[in-house]
């Protein structure tokens, strides 16, 4: 992970596209069973992994997956499931897991996906440890009110889990461990990147403490900039300066070969849906990303200036075709890709930083 | 555990070849010899207390090699007429326990030893390091993910070096593991106790409305 460039990324969604006539909306939790298609599902797989082989090939610098629950929005509940069919057809991008939904779910678990991960591709793995949204937190019938102090106990279980040299066991809050000793191990040492959500200023206080990534999504330009500012202040604090490297901005993107295009398809973005509410109260409430190459990346140059060093863009919500998604990912490649390399690269940037426990 | 310095009602003096030792005692059970302890442990004590006999033992004027102040506590065990017991020592008496763990190993059930000063390779008498692998007592190494004094990590250093040794780790606590989280540490303590190399395996049911 080099400091100066900036670094794009594709958000492997595997988005249900829903037969247009016969759809009542239903995009987020939770949609009934009854509604899948499994034909759609298929093809939502197949074309996003060759959305994967594609921008692999164009040179995206990573390809990252999420979890989300019961709904079509994006049919990957189990995001290292899915990272794992992504590694086999991305082989040379980063694999980026962002991420595992820790307040849900078994951190041990988790910790042991992501060594497998890390050691399935070789150490290309980068993470990214959620809390995730009101609506999952019910999925698994998990108090919301706890699911912050759970997402923090579980970050540094894994971390740990990932590290520990002996086996240990972990009496924590939430969760009680009594031999804790993860095989594989990961290629990456003391283990691969992590990141944390900065999508409040709390969260990017808990990053910057434990040395992790910054990891926003669906904000505004102007809330990067104070997060970022907040991010590094409370690193300093923590006798560490974090670079571009640690810093992730995630948002719908739209990018088209003239504006005519670029407005088309952003009009249809989110079908007839309103776009679906965030957890973020800093929402832009639409597409973070729109216009032609040019006009794509003097936006995310704009975002560079902040310190932002990867881009995660989503480029299909369920209603973008998967030939015009590949439309976008060749533009991105060719045109954005490219000059987003050549960002900062004058620039003296800090030595390697690793990301540490 | 108990360091209460003020002499509670529950605390007596014990001489012992000629020595005092304070001993504090609470509840009933199988019998568990605490040494060292910081202030605010008693919470921990007392969740201890409900499952087990526990001693809180304290010679006065403890500043003698520790194989001499291990001599001095298996002499006081005695004249307790422990015939059986386990031993937890915190911070700077782990090593002391150490040594009345090796001394008195047929007597000595379980080891625990809290937020340890010394580790192997890292300050630990090189002849008490020498013998570790000859101590068959179950062991268990208690440590704060908070703890960011030197000593840090000796889990990890006792593990491999001691036959049967586990670690726990306490989120949120410190070196003072006992006085940040009794209750967490009450529950690895208690059942690495009564349990022994079983206490790895959960034994309550987690059955929900059976």
């Amino acid at each position: 992970l080099e400091t100066a460039v900036l670094r794009i990324s594709y958000v492997a969604m595997a988005g249900y596209r829903p037969p247009r006539e016969s759809w009542p909306g239903w995009s987020t939790w939770a949609a009934p069973p009854a509604a899948y298609d499994p034909e759609i599902g298929r093809r939502a797989m197949a074309d996003t992994l060759a959305e994967v082989r594609l921008a692999d090939e164009l040179g995206f610098d990573w390809v990252s997956v999420s979890e989300h629950h019961y709904g079509p929005f994006t049919l990957t509940p189990n995001s290292a499931v899915w990272a794992a069919a992504v590694s086999q057809h991305a082989r040379r991008a980063r694999i980026a897991l962002l991420g595992p939904l820790v307040s849900i779910s078994n951190p041990v678990r988790v910790a042991e996906e992501i060594a497998m991960l890390d050691t399935l591709t070789g150490g290309r793995v980068v993470v990214l440890l959620l809390r995730g949204t009101p609506a999952e937190f019910a999925t698994y019938h998990v108090n919301p009110d706890e699911t912050r102090a759970r997402t923090r106990e579980a970050s540094l279980l894994i971390a740990r889990a990932l590290s520990e040299p002996r086996p240990f066991g972990w009496e924590g809050r939430f969760f009680r461990y009594r031999h804790v000793s993860v095989w594989p191990g990961t290629v990456q040492r003391p283990h691969p990147p992590l990141f944390s959500s900065g999508n409040s200023f709390e969260s990017a206080t808990f990053a910057a403490r434990h040395r992790h990534g910054l990891a926003m999504s669906f904000v505004p330009p102007e809330y990067v900039a104070r997060v970022v500012h907040h991010y590094r202040v409370e690193s300093a604090r923590s006798g560490w300066e974090p670079t571009r490297e640690h810093v992730l901005w995630r948002h719908w993107a739209v990018v088209g070969s003239s504006p005519e295009e670029a407005e088309e398809i952003r009009a249809s973005f989110f079908g007839e849906e309103r776009r679906p509410a965030s957890p973020s109260q800093h929402t832009t409430g639409v597409v973070g990303v729109c216009g032609t190459p040019e006009a794509a990346f003097e936006q995310l140059r704009a975002l560079h200036d902040l310190g932002v060093g990867v881009v995660d863009l989503i480029l299909n919500y369920g209603y973008t075709s998967h030939q015009a998604v590949a439309r976008e990912i060749q533009l991105l490649g060719a045109e954005v890709l490219p000059r987003a390399h050549e960002l900062g690269a004058a620039e003296p940037g800090p030595e390697r930083t690793s990301f540490a426990v | 555990l108990p360091s209460d310095p003020a002499r509670g009602p529950d605390e007596r003096l014990l001489e012992v070849d000629g020595r005092g030792v304070r001993v504090r005692e609470l509840g009933e059970g199988p019998a568990v010899v605490a040494l060292g302890g910081g202030d605010g442990s008693a919470a921990a004590e007392r969740e201890l207390a409900r499952r087990f006999r526990v001693l809180a033992l304290r010679p006065e004027d403890p500043d003698g090699p520790a194989p001499d102040e291990a001599r001095a506590l298996a002499a006081a065990a005695r004249a307790l007429r422990l015939d059986r017991f386990s031993l937890l020592g915190v911070g700077a008496w782990a090593v002391p326990a150490l040594w009345l763990a090796l001394e008195a190993q047929a007597r000595v059930e379980r080891l625990i030893l809290v937020s340890p000063a010394a580790a192997p390779g890292a300050g630990l008498d090189p002849d008490l390091e020498g013998r570790l692998a000859q101590l068959p007592v179950p062991t268990l190494v208690v440590e704060g993910t908070d703890d960011q004094t030197p000593s840090a990590g000796a889990g990890r250093r006792f593990q491999g070096r001691l036959p049967t040794c586990f670690q726990v780790l306490v989120y949120e606590a410190g070196p003072e593991v006992a006085r940040d989280r009794p209750t967490a540490f009450a529950s690895a303590v208690g059942d690495f106790l009564h349990w022994g190399e079983r206490f790895t395996v959960s034994h309550r049911s987690q059955a929900l409305n059976p």
